[in-house]
């Protein structure tokens, strides 16, 4: 069902702003929007500018946090998959925010330290490496000064140079060392530079940049190496330092979710507008919800106006849909596809039962329905999900009892056949898809059909409903006449099937007649026979129902396969002497646990989405609206903790 | 494209090569000798056929599922690597593909069973049988390569919608469209199977 929207505008005093404001958001009943005229820059829109800068503050936090949160994952402990979200209450929550800042500008703080200590190393591991080469100069090399006459250059040269050296009259000192080449100081007068470094080059001497430091290289580079040692002992300090703040991990979840309560609410705060003295919001609210709202704002402020309205015709109110708790579930599947108008048809109630009968149709295996169920029950029980996730398992768990169901009617017992298991003369499966092919497949598609027809009955009624009797009669009934006469011709004997000839030819006549009504001149007349071409779409829609039993029977078959394989693997090990009994039966009992289980998660997800698929496209075709904006009140959303 | 265009010309080529390959084994006659009398060799081949249906209806579909949850599951890792709260709807997208691997597990399964290659009885099918496994499973066999990899492709880009808008919403219906066929496939391929008269 959907709950009929009000639109509300409430203006009351500044300084009760922030009081209504946090109550608003505890009891999640508000969706702000936006109010015309409170743009940025306009006279209602000045409070705007105050907000967008707290607003960029808490976003500010909550990146933060999150970072922090991210760095230090690795040594959070560890959260067990099954463990519930702690309680907390809000206060508590965001009086926690500013620990967990303090925990990150101390972690920045540790990182900044640790990058620091990570480029000196880094920078002093590279003037170790330019001083290799110079390892054998054995004097200080901020020594080499040039002289008045002449100027020093150090390098590289291949030993067997040096003679050529002599001969080209250049002055060196060689400092012979480990390598291939050997390091000299060549002395070059100024008064014939150019022809001596032309010398020098032609010999292969390969000048070194002096890197910037004193003293002899070898002192220097073992100096170095003890203080990179000294700078890895810093930094493995630091990186202990910040695993120890991993501990202080519930400070920066609460944080987190304090500070996301709080962007939230900036986040509203920024569609409010303002004058001098009073504030305005305007929004939307459950219609069921009005009086809640007066009483909260009554609570909250000391004067207030509080008009409240139904939507105007060229309005889009936000949809909400209101169902009890076996069918709110079953919401998610619509809103996969789009969420209602909101002036539709809440389909939720209408499309459960199918989506169950297809879904248990599909998995179809009573094993894993009880699998399935006792697994969704414990998850529900155990871990209290809470938004699509807490729909998707109890989608889950009622699709399971389903499977149990139809396992019984129309397929397996954990792959195995029930006939195998309590001999021939149990009655169950009343339908075997795997020995009688054609029954399962008409019996599908018919119940396929089924379907398609309440979905044409559902779109009369919606029609009537709207006013619109033209369309429910000659487009939507004439097809149900012609049906219901070809099934009278096809299934019943003289009298009554002269009926259902009358019936089929009315509904014929209707059809080709007034098909064309919307349409002018020609087309008017011959519109009514394109309409005749719809009866492929039926035929394919019907025949898309086929899946079911392609799938319901390649679940029986894949876990047969598998109990067929475990089956070998026990029959091999077994002829192992003294130890085969224990050990086939431990190997074929994990391998049919684990085969089993990816059994039944592949053909879940199957099952789940190839059935969603058959309400979007064969059912919701025939009547659904589409096109609504899901209502999102102001509330409280946060990850780590639950609020009371 | 160019790639899966060589590609699927080289499976459909394995095909024919193998058609070719049972059929000449199972037709095959001893070399004759002059003046010797032809031997008439009266033991039924459908082993040969049933086995290389087995084979077509895993190894094809098989390719293509390996093929497609690959490419999905590569970028289904790039968004994971963005925001790891969004990998549990990229694993939807990158499952998809894989279930045309498992529509030919199942058909193998079935001929494995019904031809007797599990049983052993396997070696008295005739050949004309044996021929209607090889038959069967042609079907999810080709039409589970090429749908797996075309799946694969709508998979890819229905992570983009999670990527962009945080959940994969009509990608899935969109990516389940390609399915059908695969699904028709099997279909087609299981009544094959099961309508072969091996014990009549």
């Amino acid at each position: 069902m959907i709950v009929p929207m009000k639109h509300i505008s409430l203006f009351a005093l500044k300084k009760d702003e922030r009081r209504i404001m946090k109550a608003l958001q505890q009891n999640g009943v508000v969706q702000i929007e936006r109010a015309e005229g409170c743009e940025p820059g306009s006279a209602a829109g000045l409070f705007k500018a105050a907000c967008t800068d707290e607003l960029a503050e808490k976003t500010n936090n909550v990146t933060r946090i999150k970072a922090a949160l991210g760095r230090l994952n690795p040594y959070l402990p560890k959260v067990g998959f099954l463990e519930a979200l702690p309680d907390a209450p809000e206060d508590e929550l965001i009086a926690a925010v500013p620990g967990a800042l303090a925990l990150c500008d101390r972690l920045d703080e540790l990182q900044k330290k640790q990058s620091v200590c990570r480029s000196e190393k880094e920078k002093k591991a590279a003037v170790i490496q330019s001083l290799k080469p110079l390892s054998s100069v054995t004097i200080p090399l901020d020594s080499i000064k040039p002289t008045r006459t002449a100027s020093f250059s150090l390098g590289l040269i291949s030993p067997e140079k040096l003679p050529e050296l002599d001969e080209a009259g250049i002055m060196y000192d060689s400092y012979p060392g480990e390598g291939r080449k050997i390091a000299i100081l060549a002395a070059i007068p100024n008064a014939a530079r150019d022809e001596t470094l032309a010398q020098l080059r032609s010999l292969g001497f390969a000048e070194i940049n002096l890197p910037e430091t004193a003293g002899v290289p070898a002192e220097t580079s073992e100096a170095l190496s003890s203080e990179i040692a000294s700078l890895e002992l810093e930094n493995s300090e630091l990186s202990s330092a910040i695993q120890e703040l991993g501990g202080e991990a519930e400070v920066l979840k609460k944080g987190l979710d304090g500070a996301m309560i709080e962007q939230r609410r900036a986040e509203a705060r920024c569609e409010l507008f303002a004058t001098r003295e009073t504030f305005g919001l305007s929004g939307w609210v459950r219609s069921d919800e009005a009086d809640k709202l007066e009483a909260i704002i009554g609570e909250n402020s000391s004067v207030h106006y509080l008009e409240m309205r139904d939507p105007f015709d060229d309005e889009q109110p936000p949809t909400c849909c209101k169902n009890n708790s076996f069918f709110a579930p079953f919401e998610f599947i619509t809103n996969m596809y789009s969420p209602p108008d909101p002036r539709g048809f809440d389909p939720t109630v209408v499309m459960a039962p199918f989506y169950l009968l297809f879904f248990g149709l599909m998995m179809g295996d009573t094993g894993y329905g009880i699998i399935m169920s006792i697994g969704a029950a414990l998850f529900l029980k155990l871990k209290k999900p809470k938004g699509g996730t807490g729909q998707v398992t109890r989608i889950l768990f009622w699709g399971g009892l389903s499977t149990i169901v139809f396992g019984l009617l129309t397929g397996t017992f954990f792959g195995m056949n029930w006939y195998d298991i309590f001999g021939e003369s149990f009655p169950f499966p009343l339908i075997d898809p795997m020995k009688d092919q054609m029954t399962a497949i008409i019996v599908y598609c018919g119940l396929g059909f089924g379907q398609i027809i309440i979905g044409m009955i559902i779109s009369i009624v919606l029609h009537l409903k709207a006013g619109d009797w033209q369309t429910a009669l000659f487009d939507i009934a004439s097809w149900l006449m012609i049906f219901a006469g070809a099934a009278l011709i096809f299934l019943t004997q003289a009298p009554v099937k002269y009926v259902g000839i009358g019936l089929a030819a009315l509904g014929l006549l209707l059809l080709i007649v007034f098909g064309g009504r919307a349409k002018k001149g020609i087309g008017r007349v011959i519109g009514g026979f394109g309409k005749l071409y719809d009866i492929t779409g039926f035929l394919s829609d019907v025949l898309s129902y086929s899946r079911v039993f392609a799938l319901g029977l390649a679940t029986g078959a894949m876990g047969s396969a598998f109990n067929l394989v475990a089956g070998i693997a026990r029959d091999m090990l077994g002829g192992i002497p003294v130890v085969g009994g224990v050990i086939s039966f431990i190997v074929a009992g994990l391998l049919l646990a684990v085969l089993h289980l990816f059994s039944i998660a592949m053909n879940a997800l199957g099952a789940f989405i190839h059935c969603a698929r058959l309400q979007f496209i064969e059912y919701y075709n025939r009547f659904y609206t589409p096109g609504g904006k899901l209502f999102k009140p102001l509330g409280i959303n946060t990850k780590y903790n639950n609020v009371k | 494209m160019k790639r899966f265009r060589k590609f699927a010309a080289v499976a459909i080529l394995a095909i024919l090569v193998l058609a070719v390959c049972g059929a000449a084994l199972a037709e095959s006659q001893p070399v004759l000798t002059i003046g010797a009398e032809p031997p008439v060799d009266n033991t039924p081949k459908g082993y040969i056929w049933a086995a290389i249906g087995a084979c077509i209806a895993m190894i094809l579909p098989g390719i293509g599922s390996a093929w497609g949850v690959g490419m999905a599951g590569r970028a289904a890792a790039g968004v994971a690597a963005e925001d790891p709260e969004k990998s549990g709807a990229c694993l939807m997208f990158e499952l998809l593909p894989a279930t045309q691997g498992l529509y030919g597990f199942v058909i193998a399964m079935f001929i494995a069973v019904f031809s007797g290659i599990l049983s052993g009885t396997v070696m008295q099918l005739p050949t004309d049988l044996g021929q209607s496994f090889f038959y069967a499973s042609l079907p999810i066999g080709v039409v589970g390569l090429v749908s797996a990899y075309f799946q694969s492709r709508v998979c890819c880009a229905g992570i983009g919608i999670v990527a962009k808008q945080g959940n994969g919403g009509m990608g899935i219906t969109f990516a389940i469209m390609v399915e059908l066929y695969a699904i028709l496939a099997l279909i087609i391929s299981i009544l094959m199977v099961v309508g072969v008269p091996v014990n009549a």
